[in-house]
């Protein structure tokens, strides 16, 4: 992004050169994305799957004051338009990439290998424990007695702290590793983490409401 | 989202729906699902030492589609050799149940856990007789 190309970017009101900005130093007018950006370079950081998240909130809040739509209200419509392309764009950098779990899945699709891709097996352990859970929850459906709840609620607690490790534990896969075993790891994690959601989810919708036919989707 | 009429009586009234002993050394389990949509799908079938599928069962948990896919196949594949059903598309599934372009993966994960199945049972009969105990 430090490129040549970027560099020769100059203010469509202006002229001014732009660099890499998405305002123009001059006049303010918000500049359309350089072509082929990432989330990464929307908010101006390193495109690395560790990130600063005091930089992050800082990057955000200065860009978004800088483009808000507020701010360019009264200006022309190409300003306008500009101005909410590009906050819409920020909005969501922003929201993917604080997340760890979302800025993984980005990073996956970035990398041209998204979580869905070739990825239809599910580890035996965890396949072992999304059936077992499955079925508990058909049989608390069918008859729900205190027992067989509590011995859910007990498979919720164990199921969230797992899932909650598996969380934890992003930060220092994207601090450690590098490589091609990074991506295959972090398809690994993220799908179990996926799972997790999903089984997360019936189990609070069974909880929450027994009575109702169980349906996803 | 509408259903088709199909993929409504499969929800409903499932075909097969169930599990075989995962030991028994003539049954292939193949276990798919899909991390984004969080649905899993356990497809066995029962091959005789023909090649011939005996009898299917599945459990699945997920979309009205998934389930409807996974109880459409294991109809389709009774009686089929190994070698027709290695031949079986989603798209069979697709067009049987009717399923909107947003479904389509469904009907891939059941031709997935189909083949994955197979090979299953492929592998365990490459276990030597007698060690099928030792190795489970």
């Amino acid at each position: 992004m430090h490129g040549s190309e970027t560099q020769e970017r100059q203010c469509w009101r202006c002229g001014t050169g732009v660099g890499a900005g998405l305002v123009c130093p001059h006049c303010e007018a918000p500049q359309p994305l350089p072509p082929g950006s990432d989330l990464f370079a929307v908010l101006g950081l390193p495109r690395r799957l560790v990130l600063d998240g005091a930089e992050l909130e800082r990057s955000y809040h200065a860009r978004s004051r800088a483009l808000h739509p507020d701010r360019h209200q009264t200006a022309e419509a190409r300003a306008r338009e500009l101005s909410e392309r590009a906050s819409a764009m920020l909005n969501r950098a922003y929201r993917t990439l604080r997340d760890p779990v979302a800025r993984g899945r980005y990073w996956l699709e970035l990398h041209g290998k998204p979580l869905h891709l070739d990825n239809k097996e599910v580890p035996a352990p965890l396949a072992a424990d999304v059936f077992d859970t499955q079925e508990k929850l058909e049989e608390l459906r069918s008859s729900p007695t205190p027992e067989l709840r509590d011995e859910v609620r007990q498979t919720r607690d164990a199921l969230a702290a797992r899932l909650h490790a598996l969380q934890e534990d992003l930060s220092s896969l994207y601090a450690g590793r590098n490589g091609d075993g990074l991506l295959g790891e972090l398809k690994r994690r993220l799908s179990e983490i996926a799972y997790l959601q999903t089984l997360l989810g019936d189990i609070e919708a069974t909880l929450g409401n027994q009575r109702g036919a169980h349906s996803r989707h | 989202m509408a259903y088709s009429e199909k993929v409504l009586d499969h929800y409903s009234n499932p075909r097969n729906v169930g599990s075989f002993a995962k030991d028994e050394p003539n049954v292939g389990t193949g276990v798919v699902g899909a991390p984004e949509c969080g649905d899993v799908m356990k497809l066995q079938l029962k091959i005789r030492d023909d090649g011939v599928v005996e009898d299917a069962r599945f459990k699945t948990f997920g979309c009205g589609s998934a389930i409807a896919s996974s109880s459409y196949v294991t109809e389709l594949v009774k009686g089929k050799t190994i070698d027709e059903v290695m031949k079986i598309t989603n798209t069979e599934i697709v067009q049987e149940l009717s399923l909107p372009p947003v479904k389509i993966h469904c009907s891939v994960l059941a031709e997935d856990g189909i083949k994955a199945a197979i090979a299953d049972w492929k592998r365990r009969r490459e276990i030597p007789k007698g060690e099928t105990k030792a190795a489970s």
